[in-house]
């Protein structure tokens, strides 16, 4: 009789462990994800800080190129209006990735520019800033990716569409932005 | 900024060496004349050794009473031989492969890169080797050797030789214990200034779960919390990779340095395992052979030799090259 007992509750409680361990490991891989997307949130918004004065320091030798420095304060003014907590903050920041590489090309075209300690300073600091991006993607991508396949591998895929686990969309880089890329990262 | 092209085409630095090399060659013909002359010495102690101890044992004939005296011939012979063999051979021996070191090879390396100093008798210490946590068991005895320091262009380097050891005590059914050295590591000790500063810590070993039980080993290796996952499939199944911050990991571990890892590890073996924190890189590599050591055999003038001290001490010097350490177009200088 006792067995009897027993075996009932090990039927019970086995996969009620299994369910919480699921639940848990889905809880887990997004809070990895939202904690990869934080970092990327940093590193953007220090992008942001740097622009204006890496375009103050570009438009006192490169006056003449309005429309690029207009290009790149709309952009930056458009990411900030776009950010937000979902992937689509990412989208906002497109434009940026586009228009910075061509105002570095076009700073490096004045031999003045290119020997300003100023100008030099804020070029690392942009490196760096795009490295920490890049390095912030890809561990944003890996966690994702990790997230996705909690998500979509049965059984635990049982328990995602029931307590509403759904699936996130990767950085993705945009083609053109791969194409023009000029800051080393 | 490109390092300088190396000179080191060895006819050139024997040139540039030739008073020195003399020198030293001087000294190598007086040592090889004080070892013949200690084998000499060694001989004919054991000669007369035996001959006394055999004349005292045949003297006292079936009586035995000369026996304490024949094993004290003996036990001053044994001395005696020690004696000679430790102040004419090893003594010698020794003191050539210091000179060699001192003069020769700190010469050398003033000629290829006049920022790096060679020590012959100094290391890097087992604090410093414990610190890097790439080997997990205790360090017993350790020993560190030729030590180079310096820079390299932009990047600051010390590299020396290092031999770590355990010790094991095993008792056997009769109640015996053994004491036995194991070794922990042999090798290479490399410490380079990374051209990043970050403030986490990495290490990467070989990766020895997923390469001998595949899908389980993974499995296994995927409970650790601290286990960084790279898109470089080729890098993955080479190493596994443990960091503290998994961004920081990444913004070292750039896809173009994965790369450049694997060229390091088709250069200096499998076993390669690195450690990164404070700035720098710490590498280890296993070598079993001593390097860095002269042959008193050989002539100091010897081109094959210090060609091949040459080679040891630029293949680790290129490792600045090979990782693009000089490369700094981030905030650290």
């Amino acid at each position: 009789m006792e067995g009897i007992f027993m075996l009932g509750v090990a039927l019970i409680a086995l996969p009620m462990m299994i369910v919480i361990v699921m639940y848990n490991g889905h809880v887990n891989r997004r809070n990895a994800v939202d904690y990869a997307f934080a970092s990327i949130d940093v590193q953007l918004k220090k992008r942001w800080d740097l622009i204006p004065n890496l375009v103050n320091t570009v438009k006192g030798y490169a006056k003449h190129e309005r429309e690029l420095f207009e290009n790149i304060t709309q952009a930056r003014q458009q990411a900030r209006e776009r950010h937000n907590k979902s992937y689509k903050r990412f989208e906002g920041e497109r434009m940026i990735d586009h228009e910075l590489p061509r105002l570095i090309a076009v700073a490096e075209s004045y031999p003045e520019l290119k020997s300003d300690k100023q100008f030099l300073n804020l070029q690392r600091n942009l490196t760096e800033i795009e490295s920490q991006i890049a390095a912030a993607r890809r561990a944003y991508n890996a966690a994702v990716m990790n997230y996705n396949n909690g998500v979509d591998m049965f059984p635990s895929s049982i328990i995602a569409s029931i307590c509403g686990f759904k699936r996130r969309q990767h950085f993705e880089t945009d083609a053109r932005e791969r194409k023009n890329r000029s800051i080393h990262v | 900024m490109q390092t300088p092209p190396l000179p080191t085409d060895t006819a050139t630095l024997a040139r540039e060496l030739q008073p020195v090399l003399d020198t030293v060659e001087k000294g190598r013909q007086y040592s090889l004349a004080r070892i013949h002359k200690g084998w000499k010495s060694l001989g004919i102690t054991i000669l007369l050794t035996a001959i006394i101890f055999v004349f005292i044992v045949m003297a006292s004939g079936s009586r035995g009473e000369f026996g304490i005296v024949a094993l004290l011939v003996a036990f001053i012979g044994v001395v005696c031989c020690i004696i000679i063999y430790n102040i004419y051979i090893i003594g010698h021996k020794s003191t050539y492969r210091i000179v060699y070191k001192t003069k020769v090879i700190k010469a050398i390396t003033q000629l290829i890169h006049p920022d790096m100093t060679y020590s012959p008798e100094r290391g890097i210490s087992e604090e410093t080797f414990k610190e890097m946590g790439l080997y997990s068991t205790g360090v017993d005895r350790y020993h560190s050797e030729d030590l180079f320091a310096g820079k390299i262009g932009k990047t600051a380097m010390m590299f020396s030789e290092a031999h770590a050891e355990e010790r094991q005590t095993s008792t056997d059914s009769k109640g015996n214990t053994s004491t036995s050295w194991v070794t922990i590591f042999k090798g290479l000790l490399t410490i380079v200034d990374f051209n990043k500063d970050f403030r986490s810590w990495v290490i990467i070993k070989p990766d020895f779960a997923e390469n001998n039980f595949g899908w389980l080993g993974r499995k296994f290796q995927g409970l650790s919390p601290n286990l960084i996952r790279l898109e470089n499939q080729e890098f993955e199944k080479a190493f596994v990779v443990h960091g503290s911050d998994q961004v920081e990991a990444r913004y070292i571990l750039t896809p173009d340095l994965q790369d450049r890892l694997l060229d390091l590890r088709r250069v200096f073996g499998k076993d390669i395992r690195m450690a990164f924190y404070n700035s720098r890189m710490h590498l280890t590599i296993p070598n079993q052979n001593n390097w860095f050591e002269p042959d008193i055999n050989c002539s100091a003038h010897d081109i094959t030799q210090m060609r091949m001290v040459i080679s040891q001490m630029t293949s680790i010097f290129k490792i600045i090259t090979l990782l693009d350490l000089n490369k700094r177009i981030w905030t650290k200088d």
